[in-house]
Order: structure tokens, then sequence, then C-alpha cells
């Protein structure tokens, strides 16, 4: 035997479900009013004579449509693709290690690498060319300039600088300490993204 | 410190769904069938209905996967059962949960003195 108000009881509680799926995928709403109907009629089934109270109990159990729609929209952002872990590859640590012991091969291998980012890999680059560059300019360019004028500059101190450049490790260092610090933000924010 | 609902609701969320794993392990049930179970179990279903968002979710991790049966006494029923996935999580859960539950336990019983 059916309840008196069944029709007006259930029908408001799917229309409510329904208002509160606002947001949720087609394929997760379609999903949970499937579910939700069937439950209702093995529910139903298991009362002989079935009350307005009756169905009114067995909603309450059910969930407010607020309840089930919030759990909807958790199980949805549950589909979401696991966050990927940090790039940590052995290209990465090749890097580090070269840029110490031969800083033009660390930068190919920092390039090559997919653990920094092209503003890094710029960064990195610029410190290589641009500390001795500074250097140079600094301590040797100038004053003779200031000295004797631009007649005091000769190109032969570029080649020098060119040639010097691969073997100063201590700007290597420089280099590899900075990607090491980047590499290891870019992960932590992987992860926290 | 956080209330024990809230603490109850965080603990249900990483729980509940290997415990449905567990009882598809048995055999396959179908949707209410599973609420039913649970029901008997003390705290562990708040709000029957969103054991339904959480089957959606499993299916769609591939844990589980769905087949319809006709019923003798209602519409079709959709029954779970599990995949070599969802057998190998519940398995991985076991584990787990063995270890978890006697380090708490010892804790609790023993405030931590060796």
């Amino acid at each position: 035997m059916t309840a008196p108000h069944a029709q007006s009881i259930l029908a408001g509680y799917m229309a409510r479900l329904e208002s509160e799926l606002d947001g949720v995928s087609p394929a997760g709403r379609a999903d949970l009013l499937s579910h939700v109907e069937n439950h209702i009629a093995e529910a139903r089934a298991l009362l002989a004579n079935e009350t307005d109270a009756d169905l009114l109990n067995m909603l309450d159990r059910l969930g407010t449509p607020a309840e089930l729609a919030h759990a909807a929209r958790e199980s949805t952002s549950g589909h979401a693709p696991p966050v990927p872990a940090p790039e940590r590859g052995a290209l990465e640590v090749a890097a580090l290690v070269a840029c110490v012991v031969f800083v033009p091969l660390g930068l190919v291998l920092t390039w090559a690498a997919k653990g920094w980012s092209r503003r890094d890999k710029v960064t990195a680059t610029s410190i290589w060319l641009g500390i001795p560059l500074a250097v140079v300019v600094a301590t040797e360019i100038v004053p003779a300039i200031a000295r004797t004028g631009p007649s005091a500059f000769h190109p032969q101190w570029l080649v020098i600088l060119a040639l010097g450049l691969p073997l100063l490790n201590p700007v290597g260092l420089v280099c590899a300490a900075f990607l090491a610090v980047r590499w290891r933000r870019r992960g932590v924010a992987t992860v926290l993204a | 410190m956080r209330g024990v609902s809230v603490l109850g609701t965080q603990m249900r969320k990483g729980i509940l769904g290997h415990c449905v794993l567990a009882m598809l392990d048995a055999s396959p049930r179908y949707g209410f069938e599973l609420v039913q179970l649970l029901g008997q179990a003390d705290g562990l279903l708040t709000s029957e209905g969103t054991i339904y968002p959480l089957l959606s979710r499993m299916r769609g991790e591939k844990l589980v996967d769905t087949e319809w049966r006709e019923s003798s006494s209602g519409p079709p029923r959709r029954y779970y059962r599990l995949t070599s996935m969802g057998r190998q999580a519940l398995e991985e859960f076991r584990q787990e949960w063995t270890r978890f539950r006697v380090a708490v336990d010892g804790i609790l019983q023993s405030g931590g003195n060796q």
C-alpha cells in the first residue's frame, strides 16, 4: 500500500536533489540520481504498509540532498589525476655535478633537463657569463681605459675570458647552488599545487 | 584538537571505501545491499546515500566494475564486484591497517612507555 503523500514527498526530494547537483558533471549527476531512485525503490519494497512517516524516515537515513550533492562533488574532485611527482631525474643530478666540474657541460645538461623553468636556465647561464665578465670589466678594462683612454682596450682580454670561463669553478659552484635551490623549490611547488 | 565528530568524519572518509572493497571481496553486491550491510556496522555510514558517489568514484578508478542483473522483487540491480586493482588495493589496506592498528593500540594502552 502506497503512503498517502508518497508522490509529493518523493518528487520534492528528487527535485531538491537535482537542484543541489548544480555544478556536478552530467555523468556524476545521472549516476547519483539513478542510484537514489533505485535505493528508494528497494527501500519501499521492504515496507509492507508504508506511511508518510516511513518515507520521511527513509529519506532522512538516505541523507539530505545537500549532503548527497556534497559527497558527489567530493567524489568528482577525487577523479582528478594524481599530482605528478616533481622531476628528480638523473639528468638534473648530472647537470648539477657537471656545473661544478665543467660549467659549459653543466649548462648544456641544464637546458636539456626538465627540472628547471626556462627562466631558471636563463638565470644560470647569465650567472656563468655575467659574473666573470663583470669582474674583468670592473677590475681590468674600466681602470685601464680610465688610465690611458680607449686604446687600452685589448680584444685579447675577451679571448682570455672566453677560454678561462669553463675553468672558473667558483662560478660553476654558484650556478650549481642556484640550480639546486630552484630545483627543490620547483619540486615543492609542484607537490603543493 | 578536533572534535570527535570531525575526527570520525575524517576517519570514515579514509576507511569506508576499503570496507566496501572488503565486502565485495566476499561476493558481488548491489548498492542497497552494501548500504544495509554498512548500516549494521556502528558509525561507518552516517548518511546512507553518500555511499553512491563513493561507488561511482571507485568504478572510475577501476577498483570495481558493475553489471546489471534482473531482480525478482523489483527493478534490475547494479551489482558491484572487485577488479584485480581493487583486490590489490584491499590487500595493501589490510597490511597497512594491521600495522597501523597495532601501533595505535600500543600507544593508547601504554601511553608510549615501553
